[in-house]
């Protein structure tokens, strides 16, 4: 029964994702048709890359509020490099750009760690720079599918692995297991929680703890990269904007994935339930309703719910 | 009024915290025109009693009467307004105002508005009066430390108090500043109708300063006399524990001129002064450092192990040391357990993470990419737990969940199983945890330095406030004060009174 009990209180995330679905399938039977699923399983996954990214910052203990504008600046990135210079592989811009966001990473990296600048408002200072570059490189509109792109430009975001499985959910899966293995399963990952418990622990067992702290800052903004070149794909455009609406999505799937499994730490797991049981909620609210406003009752809503649950398990876990 | 009325009385004066009596039935009093010094070790009580005069801490026991009424103040509003003020021992200036926005700061004249001219007047009047000449139209971070106590102090004139109490008023002031400050205190005394209590753990100037000296022991007034009844002697011998007794550990009997040398160190510069250590720890030896809050006992074991900035030149296994990290120096095989056991762990994560991450780079993950290994990590905290006698329920719990004495010996045990460990620094391990806990530390320590093989034994650095265990375990204590090592005692030469006034007087007991 104690085991149950426990089991239940460390999935429950888990068993609130599948419960939403079928209620929603309740009410509006198309809800659950494959099609749809699928459909809302490769929403989910352009933000679950992004909550994975975020994941592994907030492990070490601090944020990154530039995530969504780096997310941004990739989908510029790819979009200009391809229509609009003599770089016509694919490949290239992918990593030239995951390459740039990797030293956007550094840069954040450089403010906190080096300057010793808060990460809160770096990350901040940050954005707006990279806004800025976003915004120079598209002379501050949406590229539409320009006809220089290549047809792989929108394969990441439309296209199908072997015709049936959308390329967002496979690249979501490789992301997810890679970094899954990294921040569980390896040494760098074990420092990475361990300097976000206690950075001055690490310095009397002689862990570097600014050393992981640039690493999660880089990982983040490569993974950043990375949703920003799907949801460019998906959209078959790129704007200097299209990041901003994904960052409070992402820090709520980031959030609500703290609450599942490891409770009270962020973890990979939590986060990718996380970003389901959002895409869920938001594709059914779309199904069942038109009315916008709800949209943003429901997200704020889910996001502070999210920090509530949080706050209390650690507060709780505090007083123990 | 009757003219030798006791301005401030406490009968009886009792604050418990839990079980701990923190102040134990004290009787303490102070005339108009009176210093009154209150002298005691680390936590005998002296900041309690205070803040039990102030209002902050609630009385669980006793009657305090001022002027003559029956008082029970609930916190430092009411006590100030009614004559008490207190300076504390850390500075509470705001770096950036100056000297008279300071003095005024919380009790601004004018409605609503601040005058600045009517303030700053003020606070030349508070000045005037104190017989000072400090400017006061400068920021305060300009100031000396000096300078900025007495700020502090005209701060706490502000109200006109009756009672002033002066926490540890030199700890922050430089060499020449004491003396003129006692100067002053003096003549405050002298001219102004006041009473002052000063605490201070510094025994000369207690002496030089005092009406009446009053010895705090665990929280028990041990001694209260006038200071020309008084011997220095008289006043450490009252300091000192009566002894909470543990038992003894046996402590094997080496030559230690015939025995390596693990750390030998002269000097070192840090927090921006030189400090004369000379020590060495050889080979199975403990060896205590002794000394009051503030003496630099930890800043020193810091400077060495590479927490702190230091320019340091030592020896260390042979081996020169100018520059280091911890990572360098564990790899060495040194390893210091930090003096707040919350220093020392990742709350929420499992005893067996909180074990392994120091070992992450020595065997519990492979090469490359550093792939952790899961079964071995598990078996090597199994290992270290049940060596160290841990009581646990799961090695995936939280740490969080075991108690203090657990969790020391989780810290001590991880930093002994470092394969080539050879020093051993522990800061304050036995702080807050209970006596049989304790014991088992002593006995752990005396086996690493006295085991029967004679290659695994290391040596042990044991920082310490409590004299009573560091006479029990170690091999030679060393006495800090102001920063320095001023004294050593061998275990031949242990002399709980030599050492205790060795570190309250800051001077060699030969001279």
């Amino acid at each position: 029964m104690e085991k149950w009990k426990d089991m239940f209180a460390k999935r429950w995330l888990l068993f609130f994702t599948i419960a939403t679905a079928v209620i929603f399938g309740i009410i509006s039977p198309a809800f659950l048709q494959v099609a749809n699923l699928l459909n809302i399983l490769s929403s989910a996954c352009i933000v679950g890359v992004m909550g994975v990214g975020l994941t592994c910052i907030f492990a070490t203990g601090e944020l990154d509020f530039s995530a969504g504008s780096q997310v941004s600046l990739a989908s510029c990135l790819m979009a200009v490099m391809l229509g609009r210079t003599s770089l016509h592989s694919y490949a290239a811009a992918l990593i030239l750009t995951l390459v740039i966001l990797g030293l956007v990473g550094l840069y954040n990296a450089f403010l906190h760690v080096k300057i010793g600048i808060p990460a809160f408002i770096a990350t901040l200072g940050t954005s707006y720079l990279v806004k800025g570059i976003a915004k120079a490189l598209t002379n501050s509109k949406t590229v539409n599918n320009l006809p220089q792109w290549p047809k792989a430009f929108t394969f990441m975001g439309q296209g199908y692995l072997f015709g049936i499985i959308p390329m967002p959910v496979v690249i979501l899966v490789i992301v997810g297991a890679l970094i899954l293995f990294y921040t569980e399963y390896t040494r760098a990952g074990k420092y990475l929680y361990a300097v976000g418990s206690n950075p001055t622990a690490c310095d009397y067992i002689g862990i570097d703890g600014k050393a992981q702290k640039v690493k999660g800052f880089v990982i983040t903004a490569v993974l950043c990269g990375l949703a920003g070149v799907m949801q460019g794909s998906q959209m078959n455009a790129a704007s200097p904007t299209l990041g901003e609406n994904m960052f409070v999505p992402a820090l709520t799937t980031v959030f609500l994935g703290a609450t599942y499994g490891k409770i009270g730490v962020f973890n990979v797991p939590g986060t990718l339930v996380g970003a389901v049981l959002y895409a869920l909620i938001n594709q059914g609210l779309l199904m069942i309703t038109s009315e916008l406003w709800l949209k943003n009752y429901v997200q704020g809503g889910m996001l502070l719910f999210a920090l509530v649950m949080v706050v209390v398990i650690r507060v709780k876990g505090s007083k123990k | 009024m009757v003219e030798n009325q006791a301005i401030l009385r406490f009968n009886g004066a009792t604050k418990r915290f839990g079980d701990f009596v923190a102040v134990d039935h004290v009787d303490f009093e102070v005339h108009n025109k009176e210093i009154v010094s209150i002298i005691g070790e680390n936590g005998a009580g002296k900041s309690t009693f205070c803040k039990m005069l102030t209002g902050v801490y609630s009385i669980d026991e006793g009657e305090m009467y001022f002027e003559g009424k029956k008082v029970n103040y609930k916190n430092t509003t009411e006590s100030m307004k009614a004559g008490i003020s207190m300076v504390y021992q850390e500075r509470n200036l705001v770096g950036m105002l100056t000297g008279a926005q300071n003095i005024v700061l919380g009790h601004e004249p004018g409605r609503g508005f601040i005058s600045e001219r009517q303030a700053y007047e003020r606070a030349i009047e508070i000045r005037d009066r104190l017989h000072l000449t400090i400017p006061l139209d400068v920021p305060v971070e300009e100031l000396g430390a000096g300078e900025q106590q007495l700020i502090e102090i005209m701060r706490a004139f502000y109200n006109n108090p009756k009672v002033l109490i002066l926490d540890e008023p030199t700890a922050s002031l430089g060499e020449g500043e004491v003396e003129p400050f006692l100067d002053f205190v003096k003549n405050v005394r002298n001219t102004m109708d006041i009473a002052i209590i000063f605490i201070s753990h510094k025994i000369e100037e207690l002496f030089a300063i005092s009406d009446r000296i009053a010895v705090l022991t665990d929280g028990k007034n041990t001694l209260t006399d006038r200071v020309e009844n008084l011997t220095q002697i008289q006043v450490i011998t009252a300091m000192l524990r009566t002894g909470k007794s543990y038992g003894r550990v046996p402590v094997a009997e080496k030559d230690f001129s015939k025995l390596p040398v693990i750390l030998d160190v002269e000097k070192a510069s840090y927090d921006g002064e030189e400090h004369h250590l000379n020590f060495q720890v050889h080979k199975g030896e403990v060896v205590g450092f002794y000394g009051l809050v503030g003496s630099g006992r930890t800043e020193c074991a810091e400077a060495l192990f590479g927490l702190r900035k230091a320019e340091k030149s030592y020896l260390f296994n042979g081996d020169t040391i100018t520059r280091c990290n911890t990572r360098n120096m564990i790899e060495r095989g040194m390893i210091m357990t930090p003096e707040k056991r919350a220093n020392g762990m990742f709350k929420a994560l499992s005893l067996v993470d909180n074990i392994c991450n120091l070992f992450l780079k020595s065997g519990l993950a492979g090469k490359g990419a550093g792939v952790v290994k899961k079964a071995k990590s598990r078996e090597f905290a199994d290992r270290i737990l049940s060596d160290n006698d841990v009581k646990y329920q799961s090695p995936g719990q939280a740490i969080s969940g075991l108690s203090g004495g657990n969790i020391q010996k989780i810290i001590i045990g991880r930093s002994i199983a470092i394969e080539n460990i050879s020093l051993l620094i522990l800061d304050e391990p036995t702080n807050g945890i209970d006596v049989g806990a304790k014991f088992e530390i002593y006995q752990k320590v005396r086996q690493l330095t006295d085991d029967e093989d004679e290659e695994r034994r290391i040596g042990v650095l044991f920082i310490s406030s409590e004299i009573d265990e560091l006479l029990n375990v170690c091999d030679k204590i060393y006495v800090f004060a102001d920063g320095n090592i001023i004294q050593g005692f061998e275990r031949n030469n242990f002399d709980k009174q030599n050492i205790l006034s060795v570190a309250v007087r800051g001077k060699r007991t030969d001279g």
